[in-house]
């Protein structure tokens, strides 16, 4: 607990400097906010798709995107899934052209094809025009995508994230880690606690 | 020397309780909420009605224990509760969810060492049981032999 602090320290650097560059889906909400959610993510990962579709979604649209709190997506693909670093590079390529939120939504929805068959080009093509297909594919190629995934892993083993989902909600400068599946009623309750008005 | 291990049981399992229900007092009971939430086997009002009540239970049930009175009926629910949650790991940990143990607040990961630790207390509120019931019950109106 005690490595979380400059650990989010950074993380909030990070974002915010690559925030400031490009209008990443990634890191949705003011920098500013007094509540702040760390979510460690894999898209091969079943509960991370749960959260996703029941959960982040609606946090995003009635929180982060209404201002009242910054939701920061970090890529932690684990070791035994063998597709999550592809895909989480074709969405960390697919949020320079704005298309985060549709190949991410794609990924998670079609989760249990590609990761069985590996077909995640596909699924993220099925999502893009012909062009940002290309653009996407290219971007891919930069290894400076795969360096900032690396990047986020050891955010995150610097942060004790053992296992995925997990989001760590920083208030007052205290971060609660909050680990698994949670509903969005249960979550959105304790977040109106602490978002204020 | 069974007084002794009563004692000794007692003041584990009244300790361990008083200091889990502190770790959950201390902070929203809505983060013990979004804990027993991960686990995902209750309803939503069940998960708000549990993070409400179960830290002032087990703070009860503590300093009961510790006080030594109604030991019977108090080890049993002690040994119940623990059952419970010892059950409710053991489906989660198998299941693999990689989640929380909420035992004693935020952060800790259900995990084999989660498992043994309540395992033990399990064991223990259970040798508890078994001395009270062997304990002559001073509320019976039939005199111990």
């Amino acid at each position: 607990m005690k490595l979380f602090a400059p650990a989010l320290f950074l993380a909030a650097l990070l974002t915010s400097s690559s925030s400031a560059q490009t209008q990443s889906m990634r890191a949705v909400g003011p920098v500013t906010a007094a509540v702040r959610i760390d979510l460690f993510s894999d898209f091969e990962c079943p509960a991370c798709k749960a959260l996703h579709e029941q959960t982040i979604k609606r946090v995003k649209e009635e929180f982060a995107m209404k201002g009242k709190l910054r939701l920061v997506h970090h890529d932690f693909p684990l070791p035994q899934h063998k597709h999550a670093r592809h895909a989480a590079t074709l969405a960390a390529a697919a949020d320079k052209l704005g298309k985060y939120d549709a190949v991410a939504d794609a990924l998670f929805r079609q989760q249990e094809t590609w990761s069985k068959d590996g077909s995640v080009d596909a699924v993220v093509d099925a999502v893009l025009t012909p062009e940002e297909r290309k653009k996407v594919r290219e971007i891919a190629k930069d290894p400076a995508i795969l360096a900032n995934i690396e990047r986020d892993v050891q955010l995150g083993q610097r942060m004790k994230v053992s296992s995925t989902p997990t989001m760590i909600v920083t208030h007052d400068g205290k971060p609660n880690p909050v680990v698994g599946v949670v509903s969005y009623t249960v979550f959105s309750k304790y977040l109106n606690t602490i978002v204020g008005p | 020397m069974i007084q002794r291990v009563a004692l000794a049981l007692r003041l584990l399992l009244g300790a361990v309780f008083i200091y889990a229900a502190y770790t959950k007092l201390r902070q929203s009971w809505l983060l013990f909420a979004l804990s027993i939430d991960s686990y995902q086997l209750l309803p939503e009002w069940a998960v708000f009605a549990l993070a409400r009540t179960l830290p002032a239970l087990e703070l009860v049930l503590g300093v009961l224990l510790i006080a030594g009175v109604w030991l019977r009926y108090l080890s049993i629910a002690a040994a119940g509760i623990l059952a419970l949650f010892f059950s409710v790991m053991v489906v989660s940990y198998f299941r693999g969810a990689g989640i929380d143990c909420g035992c004693f607040g935020v952060g800790e990961p259900l995990s084999a060492k989660t498992l043994l630790r309540d395992g033990i207390l399990l064991a223990a509120a259970i040798a508890l049981v078994a001395i009270a019931r062997g304990r002559p019950n001073p509320e019976s109106p039939i005199p111990n032999p």
